[in-house]
């Protein structure tokens, strides 16, 4: 790693403290590196075919997929609705900023070799440009496809990711992933 | 946000230091020093012999051919063939892995492409599967996620395609970014 010769510290620990003014109280106090860098947060949530069950998905219709509450929230900065389908920026801590999410979704085999599905990523049940369509889908086992976008949000805004699938006939989700990262302040 | 949110009386600069507590002793270092300490890089190329095959229908895991950055002694090819990323005590953290592959053409353009990351050879992070774009054109599919690694965690990639027969991986690329301690 190319550390400067002109520090006399060695490479970053999590443990060094990082002397910081808090202007509100006009006092010097100290952070863990740790705590700085994380406060970019990063949240983490997803669910398999088990956990929650897999999802049902007719044809030609949107619906918005369920996820388990996030497996890693480095700043507690977000909820989940009460019906799994909202990643919510909460209130109590100011995390207003930019982020990036993705997420990818596994579709079944519909058994039709020229179906396509959707992944969608929407701000407050707003369609937000982070869509992804593939078609035509795989013949003979499951599509996986992802979509991504960056999102402004602020206090209690929510995302949602939407799925369409056109295969004709009944399908379901068997899996899937959404992760979020904060990459600034609004 | 401007520079102006802060409560400072100094414009930006590059030469700036922060008060650094390291075991009981104040050390300084400069605004960038700190940031790179941080969000450390690596990034691969290629793949074996320019050209890796893979069997019909068996995930196979993605040999790496070139080092292109590893600015935190990540990675080393040499000894670990195979491995994107591994991280020890010093390089664990937050990161975000990316790993694109492409596919020679086929034929057998309606049959699957895949691509996925995994952690420890095991935990599914990023998988991307799809049909090939055609018959005469390669087929590009990309992978990406972020990740929690504690120290002796490793990353590898993985292809895939049922095209019948032998297909090859083409090119590839890896890159990873530390986001977090």
């Amino acid at each position: 790693m190319g550390w400067p010769t002109t520090s006399s510290i060695a490479p970053v620990n999590s443990t060094d403290l990082l002397l910081i003014e808090d202007t509100s109280a006009s006092k010097s106090k100290y952070t863990t590196l740790k705590d700085l860098s994380a406060y970019h947060s990063i949240l983490i949530g997803g669910f398999t075919s088990t956990t929650p069950e897999a999802q049902a998905t007719a044809h030609n219709v949107y619906q918005d997929v369920k996820f388990d509450a996030p497996s890693v929230d480095t700043g507690s900065i977000s909820g989940i609705s009460s019906d799994n389908t909202k990643f919510i920026l909460l209130s109590d801590d100011n995390q207003d900023g930019m982020y990036m999410f993705y997420s990818e979704v596994q579709f079944s085999d519909a058994g039709s070799s020229s179906k396509r599905v959707e992944v969608q990523l929407r701000i407050n049940g707003s369609a937000t440009g982070g869509a992804e369509t593939a078609y035509p889908t795989i013949d003979g086992g499951p599509t996986r496809t992802s979509a991504v976008s960056f999102l402004e949000l602020t206090n209690n805004d929510y995302v949602q990711v939407r799925v369409k699938q056109y295969s004709g006939s009944a399908g379901t989700l068997e899996g899937g992933t959404v992760y979020a990262y904060k990459m600034g302040p609004a | 946000m401007g520079f102006s949110g802060f409560a400072s009386s100094t414009a930006p600069g590059n030469l700036d230091q922060l008060v650094i507590e390291q075991g009981g002793n104040t050390r300084y270092v400069t605004v960038s020093a700190l940031t790179e300490a941080i969000n450390l890089r690596v990034s691969l190329s290629g793949v074996s012999d320019g050209t890796q095959t893979l069997t019909n229908n068996t995930w196979t895991q993605i040999e790496w051919k070139t080092e292109a950055l590893d600015d935190g002694y990540t990675t080393d090819l040499s000894l670990a063939p195979g491995l994107a990323l591994r991280v020890d005590e010093t390089t664990a953290g937050y990161w975000f892995v990316y790993s694109s592959l492409e596919f020679a053409y086929s034929a057998a353009n309606t049959t699957p492409r895949r691509v996925r990351i995994l952690k420890n050879g095991t935990d599914l992070l990023s998988g991307i599967y799809q049909r090939a774009t055609s018959a005469s054109v390669v087929t590009d599919l990309a992978a990406q996620a972020i990740v929690k690694l504690e120290p002796h965690d490793y990353i590898t990639v993985e292809g895939n395609q049922a095209s019948g027969g032998n297909l090859d991986i083409s090119g590839g690329f890896f890159y990873a970014h530390r986001m977090a301690l």
